[in-house]
């Protein structure tokens, strides 16, 4: 008998993969942890030639706008942490992203209990895609440039 | 202590090798299965200034095998073959070095849930192709391309998870051909 409920368990649990928490505070200024695409937070990559993609990903109780707010933050910290004053966005996306939750009940059968999924929730969560390219310091800079230093002045309060 | 019973064992062997099933198998993306095949893209035109004239360049973004091998991932060495083997397959790969144009490619983000029974993701890959002689870049755009996969395409979450990667950048990759495709015949790329 209780193997066939252990079994039952296992069984659903192969089929939904695993089980992960829900966070449900808004997603802060922090870098994504565990595999790509699975945490909240940025990432970044340097893709060369002074070229970075920072990548952010809220979750569902969060804005758009914080989570482009987090994406140029870290844009303008990139720079400044290698010494630069400015830089260019070369690419901006955003887009939701549907994320499908199992809907699960325990059910206590003879003591043991077992989820038992019940259907699915489907909630959007917003995320944010920038290409950013750092300038060398010069004499002036593009209209277009930001300036590192006044985008963290701004967003960094704002973050908080 | 109570002794260990037969019935027990079996129970707790049964249990080892589901739970196994579930979070020992996930397998890296295949580079086969990365390959758009029969999606409806025309091979490169004969008149296309793309036809034949394109080096891989720089491939960036792949990833490391999951260290406790619960969840799929896309290495760069399988990612950088995929991007190989669909250029030549459509006819846009140089058969030799100093090509007319390099392509640069970078898997910024695939966004993917760790678990669920519909499971939604997207790839974000950008693709830089520059003429060489002079450095110009033609075409530097990020495509975004998403996929659902459910438990009707395959029962096993970690199965799913490995399908959909392949799915999100097969798609990706298909997206750009057809733009290389549609560019070749734009007459404001320098033959």
């Amino acid at each position: 008998m209780i193997g066939k409920r252990a079994g039952a368990v296992a069984l659903i649990a192969l089929l939904a993969g695993c089980a992960a928490p829900t966070k449900l505070e808004p997603t802060g200024y922090t870098q994504a942890q565990g595999p790509r695409g699975a945490g909240y937070g940025y990432r970044d990559m340097d893709l060369g030639g002074d070229e970075f993609s920072i990548v952010v990903a809220g979750n569902r109780e969060t804005s758009k706008e914080r989570v482009a707010d987090i994406a140029l933050l870290r844009a303008a910290s990139i720079a400044q942490e290698r010494g630069r004053t400015h830089f260019i966005i070369l690419k901006r996306e955003a887009r939701a992203h549907e994320v499908f939750r199992p809907q699960i009940i325990p059910v206590f059968v003879g003591g043991v209990m077992a989820p038992i999924p019940v259907g699915e929730r489907s909630t959007a969560e917003p995320m944010t895609l920038l290409l950013i390219r750092l300038l060398p310091r010069q004499q002036s800079y593009p209209r277009d440039a930001i300036e590192a230093a006044d985008a963290t002045r701004r967003l960094a309060d704002r973050l908080q | 202590m109570r002794p260990i019973r037969l019935r027990d064992l079996r129970s707790w062997l049964f249990l080892a090798v589901l739970v196994g099933a579930a979070s020992g198998c996930a397998t890296p993306a295949q580079v086969e299965q990365m390959v758009p095949v029969d999606v409806g893209i025309p091979e490169a035109p004969a008149d296309s200034p793309f036809r034949g004239s394109i080096n891989l360049g720089k491939v960036v973004g792949g990833e490391d095998p999951s260290p406790d091998m619960t969840y799929s991932t896309v290495g760069g060495q399988e990612l950088e073959k995929a991007l190989r083997a669909s250029l030549h397959s459509y006819g846009y790969l140089s058969p030799e070095t100093g090509a007319r144009f390099r392509l640069d490619v970078a898997l910024i983000e695939l966004r993917r849930p760790r678990f669920g029974f519909t499971m939604e993701g997207a790839s974000f890959m950008r693709y830089k192709l520059v003429r060489v002689r002079d450095g110009e870049t033609v075409y530097d755009e990020v495509i975004q391309v998403s996929a659902t996969k459910t438990v009707q395409d395959e029962p096993v979450g970690v199965a799913r998870d490995r399908m959909l990667l392949e799915a999100i950048v097969r798609g990706n990759i298909a997206r750009f051909l057809r733009t290389l495709h549609d560019r070749g015949a734009d007459a404001k790329i320098d033959r």
